[in-house]
This record gives C-alpha cells, sequence and structure tokens, in this order.
C-alpha cells in the first residue's frame, strides 16, 4: 500500500518536472513537493519505527520497570517501611488499581513522575529519568500497536500539593516510592496479560 | 558711551523678547554654516557664496523658504544697522530668512567699519558636542583671513541648556538664564568657543547666540538652537585593519569608537597602486568591514574611515589613522585551509611574476615542493586565478616543526617561495562509555592525543539526547549542549553523565576549535542501557566437595542491571603463580558451578565476573577472590614408604629396629595425616599396634626371629588401605644376593652406583640403597629402587673430603636381606677437574707463557751486553780517544 501511493507521488512529480525541465516553479508544482516531501518524511518515519522490533520494545519496558522496582528497593529508607501503617493526606499520590490500557499506565506514570521531580534528590531524579524513559516505551509501543494514546494530564496543578509536598517531605517520599512500586508490580503483570492496546 | 551701552542693553532686551515669543531659532546643523553680517542696503553687493542668490530678499519670507538652497536666517535691524543671517549650503531643509520684527540683530549705531560695512562679513562656523556629552565646541573661521581688521575681534558665546527638547516643550528663556562664555581668538582669524556642559544628555537642547566686536563694530547673531545629539561628533573609528579572506577580497575592518550612544554609518576611502592600477573610491557602508573585490597581488592599499550617526543629522568623525597594505606577489584565497581526513579543499590563486599576473592557464600546483599535482587537479576560474582541488585527502604527517603540508602556485618549474598551509587531520576520535552497576552514571572517554598535531585547538564534547535509542544514522546537525570533560593522567579525557536517562539514545562528536576553522569528529551513538558494566557478583564462595572431590564455587547475581546475565569462573591454586583455568556459565539464573579438579588437597583461589547474556555492554570486574579451605576427602591412598636400621647391642644381646619414613604428601593422603600407626607382626602370631602420632620414627626391640611391620597413615576419613610391608628375619640378614657393588662420583652432587645380582632361591622384590656421611651421626639416606636395576644415580650434596657409606639391601619377600657395603671418598681430582673445565686450557697457556717470557730475558740480556761494548771507540782508530783511559769510564758507568 505505501509502496503504491509512494510510486504515485513520484509519477506525479516525474510528470510536474520533467528532467531538464526550465519552466517556472508554479504554485501547483510547490504543493504537490510539498506533499511528495510530507509523504517521503512519513515513509521515513514509519521505516524507523518499524525498524526497532516491538519484542525488543517489550523487554525493554519490562526490564525498566523490574529497574525501577529494584532502585527503589535499593534506597535505604525504604528497607523498614511497614506495609500495615497508613498515611493519611496524600491523596494526590495515586494508589494500586487495575491498569486497563497502556495509555492508562502512561497516565499514571506521568503523575508519579511530576511528584518525584519535585522530590529533589538525585534517587529521585534518576528515578524520574527511568519514568521519562517508561512512558517513552508505553508510547512507541502504543504506536507500533496502533493503540490510542490520551495525551497525559498529570496533575493539574500541584498548587497546594507543593506546599504538603515541603511540609512532609519524607511522607511523601515514601508514600510515593511505596505506591510506585506496587504500580510497578501491577505494570509488570498486565504487560503480559495485554496483547492489545 | 553711556548712550551706546543703554542702547545695547534696551536692543538686547528686544532680542530676548523676540525669543520668548518666537520658537523657530536656527537650527545648528552639525555641519558648517555660515554667519553673514551687512548693511542692509548692501545685499546686493554683499558676496554670497555660489548657489547663493543675491536676489535673496531678507524680507521676502516666502521666498527664502522655496527658492533658495541654503538656509538664511536673519534678524532685522532695529535701527540702520547690520543685517546679520544664518545659513548653510547644506541644509536639505531651508529654514526661513524671514523678515520679523521680533527678531532683530542689530549693529551698535556708532560703530562702523569700512571693510565690514562695504563689504558685510562673514564667519564659518561649525559646532559639535564630543561623544562623552562635556563640552560643546564652536569654532569660528572669520571671511576676513589675513586681514588686519580681524587682529582684535573678540567673540562671545551666549546659552542656555535645557533638558526638554524642543518638540516636547517651546522654549521660553529669560535674559538671565543664559550664560556668556568668552571665545579663544588666540590665533589671526579663528576663534573657538567651547561650553562646558557638566549636565548635559544626549536629548538636551541648548539656545544661543554669539556677539562679535572688534572695538569698532558689535555683531550679534541671530539666535540659534541645537539638539545636542545632533551635533554629536564620534571619535574616530579605531584599530584599521587590512587583509585576504578566504575568497580572495580585501577585507578592511575597523572597531567602532569606544561609547557610542547610538548606530554608525561609515565612510571609507581607499586607494589602490600598483602598475596596472590608480585609484581612490570612497564608499559608505553600515557594518564596520568594507570588503573589495578584484584584490590584485603586489598592489599598495591605503584606507582611511571615519563615522557618523546612522539614524538622523549627526557630523562626521574625523577619519581614523591611514592603514596601509601592500598585497603579497602571490595571493592564496584562503591562506590555510583546515580540515579532516577523507574531505576534499580548494586552494585559489593569483599570481604575480615580474610585475606581470601569470595567465592561470601556465599556473602550476606543486606540494611541499616535492610532489607536482596532477593538472587534472586544475580549475581556470578567470583570467587570472587558478584553483587547485584535493580530494579525499589522508591526514597529515608533521615533518619536523612542521604541520602542515604546503601548497604552491608555480609558473612552469619556477614557484614564488610563499605559499598556502593545509592541515589535514584525523578527526576519527573514538568515545567510548560506560555505565555503571547501579545504572544511575555514564562515563565517556576519548583519547586526547588525537589531535595532538594541531597546536592550540580547543576540544570540546558536544551532545544531544534522543528520547529512545539511536538513530541509524546519526548527525550533528542536531541542537547540541556542550559537557564539561576532565583529563586524566592516562591521557584520556572523561566526562560523566549522572544521572540519565537509561533507554535514551546520546549522540555526542568532538568539536575541535582552532584559529583556522573547526572540525568535527564522526558522531557517535550511545544508549547507557548497552553498555552496562555490572558491579562483580558478591558471596562468592569456593570449596572441594568431600567425597566427589569436586571444585564448587557459588555467587550472588548484582541487583542490577535486571537483563539476564552470563558468568564467568576463573580459579587456580593459589601458591601456583595463578594458572587460570576459565570457565564459562551461560544460565542467567545460574548461582554456583563445580568443576572437577586434579589437586584435591591444595588451597583453590576463584573469582567470578558477569554480562549481560545478550552480550551487550561490558564484563563485569573480577568479583573478590574466594579460597577453598583444605579438608580431607578420601582416606590416605597408602601408607608412608619406610625403611628400617637395625641397631645391635655391641654385647650381641640386643637388638633394636629403628623405623623412619617420609611424611606422606597430600597427593597420597588426601589431604592430611592426624597419626601413623605402626602394626607389628611377628613370628609367633604376636600383633599389635603403635600410634606414632604425627612422629616419622620409631624404634622398638627385635625378638623374634621374623618380625613384621607396617606404618598406616591415618586421617579424619580413615586410615590407609594400601600399606608398604617390611620383614626383619634373623635368616634373610645373612643371605647375599649382590656380587659386587661399585660407587663412582660423577660430580659434587652425583655419585653412581652399579652392582652385579647373582641368582638367589629367594623371591627379590627390590633394593634400598642406604648412604650416610660417616661424619655425622645422623645422616642416614635411602632410597627404595626396582629389582631389575643395575645402575643407580643418587642425587644429593656430596663434600669430597669427607667419607661416604653406601649400602646395598636386597629386599626378599622373605625378609631384608645381607647387605653389601663400601665406604669411598668421593675422588677430589676427578671431581675438581670436571668442575673447571678450563683448567686443561690455563695451565698449558701459563707455562707456556713463562717459558716465552724466559727466553726473551735471556735475549735482551745478551743484546745489551753486546750494544755496549760495540758503542765503546777503539782508541787505536780514533786520535781523540788516544790517552782516554776508559776502564774508569767503565767503571762509572
Amino acid at each position: 500500500m505505501l509502496w503504491k501511493l509512494l510510486r504515485e507521488h513520484l509519477q506525479e512529480a516525474q510528470r510536474l518536472l520533467p528532467l531538464g525541465t526550465t519552466g517556472t516553479f508554479t504554485w501547483e508544482r510547490k504543493m504537490h513537493c510539498v506533499a511528495l516531501c510530507s509523504f517521503l518524511w512519513l515513509c521515513h518515519h514509519l521505516y524507523y519505527t518499524q525498524a526497532v522490533p516491538i519484542r525488543k520494545v517489550q523487554d525493554d519496558t519490562k526490564t525498566l520497570t523490574k529497574t525501577i522496582i529494584t532502585r527503589i528497593n535499593d534506597i535505604s529508607h525504604m528497607y523498614s517501611i511497614s506495609a500495615k501503617q497508613r498515611v493519611t493526606g496524600l491523596d494526590f499520590i495515586p494508589g494500586l488499581h487495575p491498569f486497563q490500557s497502556l495509555s492508562d499506565m502512561d497516565q499514571t506514570l506521568a503523575i508519579y513522575q511530576q511528584i518525584l521531580s519535585n522530590l529533589s534528590s538525585r534517587n529521585m531524579v534518576q528515578i524520574s529519568n527511568d519514568l521519562e524513559n517508561l512512558r517513552d516505551l508505553l508510547h512507541l509501543l502504543g504506536s507500533l500497536k496502533s493503540c490510542p494514546f490520551d495525551e497525559a494530564d498529570g496533575l493539574s496543578s500541584l498548587g497546594n500539593l507543593e506546599g504538603v509536598m515541603e511540609a512532609s517531605l519524607y511522607s511523601t517520599e515514601v508514600v510515593t516510592l511505596t505506591r510506585l512500586q506496587k504500580s510497578l508490580y501491577g505494570m509488570l503483570q498486565q504487560l503480559d496479560l495485554i496483547h492489545g492496546c | 558711551m553711556f548712550f551706546l551701552k543703554f542702547l545695547v542693553a534696551s536692543l538686547q532686551w528686544d532680542f530676548i523678547r523676540m525669543i520668548i515669543a518666537d520658537d523657530t531659532a536656527y537650527q545648528i546643523p552639525p555641519w558648517n554654516f555660515t554667519l553673514s553680517c551687512f548693511l542692509p542696503n548692501k545685499t546686493d553687493e554683499f558676496h554670497w557664496p555660489s548657489g547663493a542668490p543675491k536676489t535673496s530678499s531678507v524680507s521676502d519670507e516666502d521666498h527664502q523658504s522655496t527658492d533658495t538652497s541654503f538656509n538664511l536666517h536673519d534678524s532685522h535691524p532695529s535701527t540702520e544697522s547690520f543685517y546679520c543671517c544664518l545659513w548653510s549650503e547644506h541644509d536639505k531643509n531651508p529654514s526661513m530668512c524671514a523678515n520679523s520684527t521680533e527678531r532683530k540683530t542689530f549693529v551698535s549705531p556708532t560703530a562702523h567699519s569700512l571693510a565690514w560695512t562695504q563689504r558685510g562679513v562673514s564667519w564659518s562656523i561649525q559646532c559639535w558636542v564630543k561623544m562623552d556629552l562635556k563640552i560643546l565646541i564652536c569654532d569660528l573661521e572669520s571671511s576676513f583671513k589675513n586681514s588686519a581688521e580681524t587682529l582684535k575681534f573678540q567673540a562671545h558665546l551666549s546659552y542656555v541648556l535645557s533638558e526638554a527638547s524642543q518638540e516636547d516643550s517651546p522654549m521660553v528663556s529669560q535674559k538671565g538664564d543664559f550664560q556668556v562664555v568668552q571665545c579663544n581668538c588666540s590665533r589671526s582669524e579663528d576663534c573657538e568657543c567651547q561650553v562646558p556642559m557638566p549636565i548635559a544628555k544626549l536629548s538636551s537642547t541648548s539656545l544661543m547666540y554669539l556677539e562679535i566686536t572688534n572695538g569698532v563694530l558689535f555683531l550679534q547673531s541671530p539666535l540659534m538652537s541645537v539638539k545636542l545629539i545632533n551635533i554629536v561628533k564620534p571619535d574616530p573609528p579605531l584599530r584599521l585593519l587590512m587583509e585576504i579572506t578566504d575568497d580572495g577580497k580585501l577585507k578592511i575592518s575597523w572597531s567602532s569608537p569606544p561609547l557610542t550612544p547610538y548606530q554608525l554609518q561609515y565612510e571609507v576611502k581607499y586607494s589602490v597602486k600598483s602598475t596596472e592600477t590608480r585609484a581612490q573610491i570612497a564608499e559608505i557602508v553600515l557594518d564596520t568591514f568594507l570588503l573589495v573585490g578584484n584584490v590584485l597581488p603586489g598592489s599598495s592599499y591605503t584606507a582611511q574611515v571615519r563615522g557618523k550617526r546612522l539614524d538622523g543629522p549627526g557630523a562626521w568623525s574625523d577619519w581614523s589613522t591611514p592603514s596601509n597594505f601592500t598585497t603579497p606577489e602571490v595571493i592564496y584565497f584562503p591562506p590555510k585551509i583546515l580540515t579532516s581526513v577523507g574531505s576534499n579543499a580548494s586552494f585559489y590563486c593569483i599570481y604575480k611574476h615580474r610585475n606581470t599576473i601569470v595567465p592561470s592557464k601556465n599556473v602550476f600546483w606543486w606540494l611541499n615542493l616535492a610532489e607536482k599535482i596532477p593538472p587534472s587537479h586544475y580549475d581556470v576560474m578567470n583570467a587570472h586565478v587558478s584553483r587547485v582541488t584535493l580530494l579525499n585527502m589522508n591526514a597529515t604527517k608533521p615533518r619536523g616543526k612542521y604541520a602542515y603540508d604546503a601548497v604552491y602556485c608555480c609558473q612552469e618549474n619556477e614557484c614564488h617561495h610563499r605559499y598556502a598551509e593545509l592541515y589535514v587531520i584525523d578527526v576519527n576520535i573514538n568515545i567510548s562509555c560506560e555505565t555503571d552497576g547501579y545504572l544511575t552514571k555514564m562515563t565517556c572517554r576519548w583519547p586526547a592525543n588525537t589531535v595532538a598535531s594541531l597546536a592550540g585547538s580547543m576540544l570540546q564534547l558536544r551532545y544531544f539526547r534522543s528520547s529512545l535509542y539511536c538513530s541509524d544514522f546519526p548527525t550533528t546537525h542536531h541542537a547540541s549542549d556542550p559537557k564539561d570533560c576532565h583529563l586524566q593522567m592516562d591521557g584520556f579525557y572523561e566526562c560523566t553523565f549522572q544521572p540519565i536517562f537509561l533507554l535514551s539514545g546520546y549522540t555526542m562528536w568532538i568539536h575541535i576549535s582552532h584559529s583556522l576553522g573547526s572540525l568535527e569528529s564522526p558522531p557517535t551513538c550511545v544508549v547507557p542501557d548497552s553498555v552496562v558494566k555490572p558491579l562483580p557478583p558478591s558471596r562468592v564462595n569456593a570449596e572441594v566437595m568431600a567425597k566427589t572431590g569436586l571444585l564448587n564455587v557459588s555467587w550472588r547475581k548484582p541487583d542490577l542491571p535486571e537483563n539476564k546475565l552470563q558468568f564467568q569462573i576463573r580459579y587456580a591454586v593459589n601458591d601456583h603463580g595463578e594458572l587460570w583455568k576459565l570457565h564459562q556459565a551461560y544460565g542467567s539464573e545460574s548461582t554456583s558451578a563445580s568443576f572437577q579438579v586434579l589437586d584435591f588437597c591444595s588451597v583453590y583461589i576463584a573469582q567470578v565476573r558477569c554480562k549481560r547474556l545478550d552480550g551487550l555492554g561490558y564484563w563485569s570486574n573480577w568479583s573478590n577472590p574466594a579460597y577453598t579451605v583444605v579438608m580431607d576427602i578420601k582416606a590416605p591412598t597408602r601408607g608412608p614408604e619406610f625403611w628400617g636400621i637395625v641397631h645391635e647391642d655391641p654385647m650381641g644381646k640386643e637388638r633394636n629396629i629403628t623405623l623412619f619414613w617420609k611424611p606422606l604428601g597430600k597427593n597420597h593422603s588426601l589431604c592430611s595425616v592426624r597419626r601413623y600407626i605402626v602394626k607389628h607382626y611377628t613370628e609367633s602370631n604376636k600383633t599389635w599396634a603403635e600410634d606414632t602420632g604425627n612422629a616419622t620414627k620409631v624404634t622398638f626391640p627385635w625378638t623374634e626371629l621374623a618380625h613384621t611391620v607396617t606404618v598406616v597413615a591415618v586421617n579424619s576419613i580413615g586410615p590407609s588401605i594400601v600399606n608398604f610391608n617390611l620383614t626383619f628375619s634373623w635368616h634373610m640378614s645373612t643371605v647375599n644376593s649382590v656380587q659386587s657393588l661399585s660407587v663412582h662420583a660423577v660430580n659434587s652432587s652425583c655419585v653412581v652406583l652399579s652392582w652385579i645380582i647373582e641368582p638367589t632361591e629367594y623371591t627379590l622384590m627390590y633394593f634400598v640403597i642406604e648412604w650416610k656421611n660417616l661424619d655425622e651421626e645422623n645422616g642416614i639416606k635411602w632410597i627404595r629402587v626396582s629389582s631389575n636395576v643395575k645402575k643407580y644415580y643418587i642425587r644429593d650434596h656430596f663434600i669430597p673430603i669427607e667419607k661416604y657409606q653406601f649400602s646395598l639391601y636386597p629386599v626378599f619377600l622373605e625378609g631384608v636381606g645381607k647387605p653389601v657395603m663400601t665406604n669411598t671418598i668421593p675422588r677430589e681430582d676427578t671431581m675438581k677437574q670436571e668442575n673447571d673445565p678450563g683448567l686443561y686450557v690455563i695451565i698449558p697457556i701459563v707455562i707456556s707463557s713463562s717459558v716465552l717470557l724466559l727466553g726473551t730475558l735471556l735475549i735482551s740480556h745478551q743484546r745489551m751486553k753486546k750494544l755496549f761494548w760495540e758503542d765503546v771507540p777503539n782508541p787505536k782508530n780514533c786520535s781523540w780517544a788516544q790517552g782516554v783511559n776508559f776502564h774508569k769510564r767503565v767503571d762509572v758507568l
């Protein structure tokens, strides 16, 4: 299909610009050239996208997810966190819920990334970077599977939450990482189950 | 006199009132303008400058505004007096020369001067402000040059400074606001008026008028107005330079004067002088440079530049200091090229030889004066410009201090000494990156000496990040960031990215900056995830397993990366110079591996390292070494070899046997011996065991006719299964099967024993050779020798002057037989000769030399004796010798 479209465009271009032509470059010809260039760019983009095997993207997604989980495990003060203790007042941090789609995962990770970027420490920055890569992978996976992808809203405005985080930095960090880790475990399971979008 | 002063004062008051009423003062232009004064009835006779109509009527307002090509401001005399006007030839917007009674200038009615009244008088005036706005200067130049009438004239400038511009608010000035400065009229016809303006701004406006008197006449100019910004005179431009550009043009460049408050335009005038042409050209430019084409070789250029405000009126600065530049006889453009390996480069050349420009078709190109560049690389650009293009160039090989190739433009085989320089640099700089085991940091390294030949170059790593992975064809045409890199001791630059995006593509290249230009190395794209060097496995343990004897190495994989890993295990015997054996474990979940080892009883050292199973990244460092602990694997494979010596009481009543053995080696003990047990069997079937612990010697009485002993080695697993027996029998101790034994010393460390056996009815199992130094008490040594051996070399340290006893014991199945003994001293002379083979050579040489020396001495003695007596004159043949007593001389001698 692509080749057919490309061939048609090339034929049209040849018709409009015969070899050795010295005629003026009319508006119509310009428009056709722009269309041809756009089409070639699209072909290149599709080629590049297809050049990355979907299998590799899936593997990298899982591996990066595990990497983030391990990173959280390796943060020293995360060792002694009690699983039974609940922390209130941090409802803006997403809880564990089953992911419906790749887009859903991306939405959740966007919020975590937004929160982590406000927790200024080297560990947090690294995890935030990892989340950005992970979201990029989800997007690429979605585009390879031709999945619809909603624009990630994130938290519309941290607003008052910044005050909460400043006053309760440690709690915010612990709860964020704990919930993120659980979400990532959930993602890992879902990635194996989701064959479509 | 009083009347005169009163009249002047009253008229001045009128003048000031006129200022207040009228806001149309003469706008001082940034260029020269003229103050002309004359009697009204002499206007026709007045010497107007060319272009100014003599018919101009000071009272015709409309005519001046439309017909005159110059400004003419006037003041109408209040009485019969001089009429003064201000005008300028260059003013594009002529002002009105109104015949208004409100604008009056006057001359003292009592003043008169013949010349002035007849011809009128003019002053050329130019006013300007320096860029610091501190002083306003007006120069006056009288038209009465070298006239005695001007010798004594004086000028005063009255002024008032206003912050607001004229447009904003009409000036309303009172006489008292004006300040007066006296002009410096030291020279005959010139005056300079300097007005200090300590609080002036560019937007400030000044009102002023001039008063001029020569003591007889008193003139006053019309009111003048000026906005300071309009007459600012910039400083002349600085640092005027001329050079040939890379595209063969002459570039005249300069710097704008400092503290310029607005953009300037420049006027450049330059002249060229050569054998072909001679010209002077002036151009107005907005940039601080001017490019001049068609540069001729061997020409002399002189240039000057001045500046003026670009937008709005302003005064031209003075001309800058002239700059001279002579173009060389051969012009290369560009004169130097810096490029990278594999690229193409072109040089252009104009060659003037003996005052004639060489036609470009006659130009040849040479490289390093050694190699003629083929004409196929030449292009004729025009009649005088030739081009050479070098294709796919290799790196320039530095020749001594010359780091470039010299490119010559020649005519036939005659080349001018000037040349172009070509620097071809290999920019294939390898950038290698490594991500640490925590996956938080990527360190990239690149060698610093890659462009060492290009002195003065600055290297900088630049990079950009793609969101995911690398493109197949990384490019440098992308917005990039610089990265700080630090030179390491090993000659590499090192840069660190932290934190990182694990799966992003980092495209990097080295930007080489040099005064000749800049180069870029080919870009490299790295995904941090693909260059991980994991942490080494931890908790490595090594042990040799009991019973199986396998070396088992176990470890724990690092937490990161989460990818599947492969492992390598290496092990070696700890004390054997680390002759490593390497094994691979591909199982990603592997945590241990076992290996068959030959030496169970050695301490083994083992290490483990890991790498991603897919092959990406690097091997980790080897883990900390793990050592095995030596443990008994099995019961000893056999007991120790032992020998016994019979000690007989001199009285013949008691015999003792002393057994001694060598400690059992690890290869037989597997791996240690806890104790030795000696088992006794006598002829009367008595059996007992004797635990000797770790002792390797035991003595027991020999009481029965036959006594058999066995030495058993015991370790933690159990006793040795296979053991040696030795039977001591009274009867067998008399049986001799050795006919003769001879001993011959080979050297101090080897003695050879040979023997002849005679057949016996007993079963000969083996021989035991025993030797001891008779001068030592406990020096017994022994060795077991097979029964079919007839000659045996004993390796030991033998002292030639000491006496040794060698014994050969036949050991039969029934018991130890009778030994053959021989005492000998290893022959000293033989050993010495053998030890010093040079002796055979040295001794004859010494003897021969001695004989030769003796013979030489004897011959010399005879020759000397003969020589003395032949030289003594014969008194019979010599007159002067007659009567001389030679016997006496001989005595003296």
